[in-house]
């Protein structure tokens, strides 16, 4: 009950303090420059806005970014992490759990934190990928032995994209906030980091053992597995970046932008 | 007459149909779906072991895969205002080496990671004329990853990429946020300068 409560009261101080749109604006106005353009060079779809009644084609701005230093010293120290501890784990784990266990514990543990991905489809008012978030889990938990096997993954209905909370506050119009590049657990945004704490009070293996300690060493055991099974992106973009901190923010942002505008 | 004349403007409008049916081959879609069976058949092929079939399967991929990329209207999209402060010459050189960088960066994520993943195509969009997206998801064990194409009609009506967003992320739009801020600091020669630096890193990890 504390944690629904918490929850509302996180939404209701949100909506009072931020702002609507986040972005920093351009300091010489695109549309002064429309002339240089022509037509068939706006990258499609094209993004219109409208300002001062007058369209112009807004390439998308960097994300705010004031807190700069920490999040770069940040994300230097991730990296380090990153090489010489995660990425040592994640080559012995990988080589000493079998590929269709890490496939079981991934299953399981996107089975179990169905009420996440279901809760945040509720709030945005997406009732059949509520649906199939509730068909999907109904399915895998019976027929898929707890959710272990993953009987619905080549049904695209009751596998619908991922929501979390983040996207459920952009839904709202909800601007990102800033740029934040958290210790360990990497990029994020004032905006998604809230939602991290909303999501991490709806997660049931936030419940499952009464120990803080235990659920959060879990929730680092179910990353660690997921990374295990992914083509890793992180290192894709780093080495073929030229700043790789300007990549990865750009990136993360990107990839929000585009679940949220889904 | 009249009659005649409309009866004519329908037959032909038919047979624009019925030639535009045909040359399916040549629709967005299927311009990705060749070049991915392309890269798929040549990777079976690959030897892991063997250098010198790795470097033949490498340029036996680039050869079949070049030619579906605009690498003039990637760098174009990629610099957007500052493509206007680059010589023509200057245009062409940064075309061909951000090309090659794109194509290494590529090959070696398909050569090191591929691994039986299936590819299946989820829809086909025309936001605008001459102008289309092809999704596709990628699928690899439990995970899905998304992976759309852009696409552009040039003038002798074949379609080729521009752009490729995967998981939300757009390559061009990721390199126009880096380039802008080199470019803010250097002189376009600069940053060709950066580029084939990185081009020689590549070579020498390879």
């Amino acid at each position: 009950m504390r944690s629904t409560q918490f929850i509302v009261v996180i939404f209701i101080v949100l909506f009072g303090i931020f702002p609507k749109t986040s972005y920093t604006k351009n300091k010489t106005p695109s549309y002064m420059e429309t002339s240089m353009w022509p037509d068939n060079f706006q990258d499609v779809p094209v993004r219109i806005t409208i300002k001062n009644n007058v369209e112009w084609n807004d390439e998308k701005e960097e994300l705010h970014d004031p807190m700069y230093h920490f999040n770069k010293t940040m994300f230097n120290l991730n990296d380090k992490i990153y090489l010489f501890v995660m990425k040592p784990i994640l080559r012995s784990y990988k080589s000493l759990v079998p590929l269709p266990a890490r496939t079981s514990l991934s299953n399981f543990v996107r089975n179990i934190t169905m009420p996440v991905r279901f809760v945040n489809c509720l709030l945005q008012g997406k009732w059949n990928a509520a649906q199939g978030e509730m068909a999907g889990f109904i399915i895998n938990t019976t027929f898929g032995i707890g959710g272990v096997l993953n009987h619905t993954n080549k049904h695209p209905e009751l596998t619908p994209p991922v929501e979390d909370m983040g996207q459920t506050l952009g839904f709202y119009k909800l601007g990102n906030g800033f740029y934040i590049v958290w210790p360990i657990l990497g990029p994020s945004t004032l905006r998604d980091s809230i939602g991290l704490i909303g999501d991490w009070l709806l997660n049931p293996l936030t419940h499952i053992t009464g120990d803080t300690n235990n659920n959060i060493y879990f929730s680092y055991l179910g990353a660690l597995n997921d990374s295990s099974l992914k083509i890793n992106q992180y290192e894709s973009i780093k080495d073929a970046a030229f700043d790789p901190y300007e990549a990865i923010r750009n990136a993360y942002i990107q990839n929000r932008d585009s679940k949220i505008a889904q | 007459m009249k009659i005649k004349l409309i009866a004519l403007g329908i037959f032909i409008y038919f047979l624009f149909y019925v030639l535009s049916a045909n040359s399916s081959e040549f629709q967005p879609t299927e311009t990705i779906r060749a070049t991915v069976n392309s890269v798929l058949t040549s990777l079976e092929g690959d030897d892991k072991k063997n250098p010198d079939k790795i470097k033949h399967c490498r340029s036996k991929i680039w050869e079949n895969i070049k030619d579906t990329f605009d690498f003039h209207e990637i760098s174009k999209r990629t610099l957007t205002r500052d493509w206007k402060n680059f010589t023509p010459s200057e245009q062409k050189n940064f075309s061909s080496t951000f090309g090659q960088f794109l194509g290494n960066i590529y090959l070696n994520k398909i050569q090191n990671e591929y691994s039986n993943e299936s590819v299946s195509y989820v829809g086909e969009e025309f936001p605008k004329d001459s102008y289309s997206v092809v999704k596709t998801k990628i699928i690899s064990n439990s995970i899905i990853i998304p992976i759309d194409y852009k696409l552009i009609k040039n003038a002798k009506g074949v379609w080729k990429i521009y752009d490729v967003v995967i998981e939300g992320v757009s390559l061009v739009a990721n390199y126009r946020t880096q380039f802008k801020s080199i470019l803010r600091k250097n002189t376009p020669a600069q940053l060709i300068e950066k580029l084939d630096q990185k081009l020689e890193m590549q070579k020498i990890e390879n």
